[in-house]
């Protein structure tokens, strides 16, 4: 994906892969590259991770997101899904202003600075929200996976202990003949 | 956003609160150059699968909406064929909320100067992150119902399981016993 960002700018973001199949977990590696093309950020192997930047440079930033083979469990799943979010804030301009705003120019730096740590807000709010509902279907599957666990457990204690009886009933009548 | 087509259809998904200005933006144009455009088509869904805005062959357009219900809303860009999918960039621009509403209206609808603007802006980004909030907590809560249902139960089934190894036991000793009394061996 690319985003059109601008200098100083901060953005703050995250990422969470939901399991796949199985309730296997995929992991992912973020890359983000600059215009220019160097790498400004990077996270290796994590299924769910939290990111802000500064940008030094404006244009188009591309946020690569890609599968960790080596970490990742699962194989030849059709679909995995991953949740993705990016808040951007104000950039403080450093240009020289016009003086007739002068008297609000301390004003203005202060209302970006709150702005910013309400974009950080959102953003990590937007990845607890992600997360929990990742953990709340680990949740639920231990919630399934403990009646199905007790029903097969106990379908195969009836099971072994008619076919014991079965067994010895047959090895005595063939004793008697 | 920007993202290239790399299938025919491509849909991009939103979780949206409910009662949620929603203001969606697309711009289709080839890779290679930038100003050759290219005409797709659009689907706007809610969570039901209603079809909320449609459209095609446009190159760029626009859809706007108020989200009624809380879940996830999709939209979906199809290209003719495949081939051209190769080649086409899609750049999205979807907003929710206070990135939504339009602020140079309001601003003049009741004469605000910039700064009074900014607080606005804001205030409104505050009351949904305290919406947010709310929602979240409810959810854990629902989330920590679940743990304990789940913490109960494994302890009544092991119980339950024991339970059954014991009557199974008694059963086969009972059966056994007429068995061989039957058989004139006890």
């Amino acid at each position: 994906m690319q985003y059109d960002l601008n200098m100083y700018e901060p953005f703050y973001g995250s990422f969470v892969a939901l399991p796949d199949l199985y309730s296997l977990q995929a992991k992912y590696d973020l890359i983000i590259t600059s215009p220019g093309g160097t790498r400004v950020h990077e996270t290796v192997g994590e299924p769910e991770a939290k990111f802000h930047l500064v940008p030094y440079e404006t244009g188009k930033y591309r946020f690569c997101l890609r599968l960790n083979q080596d970490k990742t469990g699962s194989r030849y799943v059709l679909s995995r899904e991953v949740l993705w979010d990016l808040h951007v804030g104000h950039a403080d301009s450093h240009s020289n202003t016009n003086l007739k705003e002068h008297d609000t120019q301390s004003l203005w730096h202060y209302v970006h600075q709150v702005d910013a740590q309400l974009q950080q807000l959102r953003a990590t709010q937007q990845y607890l929200y992600w997360r929990e509902r990742r953990h709340r279907m680990t949740v639920e599957s231990t919630n399934r996976r403990v009646l199905v666990y007790a029903l097969v457990r106990n379908g195969v204690l009836v099971l072994v202990s008619i076919m014991q009886v079965v067994f010895i009933r047959r090895m005595f009548s063939k004793q008697l003949r | 956003m920007e993202f290239e087509m790399q299938s025919q259809i491509k849909c991009v998904y939103e979780e949206i609160n409910n009662n949620v200005i929603v203001v969606g933006e697309y711009k289709a144009f080839h890779k290679e150059n930038p100003a050759q455009g290219i005409t797709v088509s659009v689907k706007v869904e809610d969570p039901h699968g209603i079809v909320l805005h449609e459209s095609a062959g446009n190159v760029n357009g626009q859809f706007a909406f108020t989200s009624k219900q809380a879940g996830e809303y999709k939209a979906c860009f199809s290209v003719s064929d495949i081939q051209t999918a190769y080649q086409t960039k899609l750049k999205v621009d979807w907003r929710t909320g206070v990135a939504a509403t339009d602020w140079n209206a309001i601003a003049k609808k009741e004469h605000l100067d910039a700064l009074t603007v900014e607080l606005r802006k804001l205030e409104d980004n505050i009351r949904e992150v305290y919406s947010e909030m709310l929602m979240l907590q409810q959810r854990e809560q629902e989330m920590r119902n679940i743990s304990e249902e789940t913490n109960t139960r494994v302890a009544w089934y092991s119980i339950a399981s024991l339970g059954m190894c014991v009557a199974s036991a008694a059963v086969q000793l009972w059966y056994l016993r007429r068995f061989f009394k039957r058989k004139k061996l006890m």
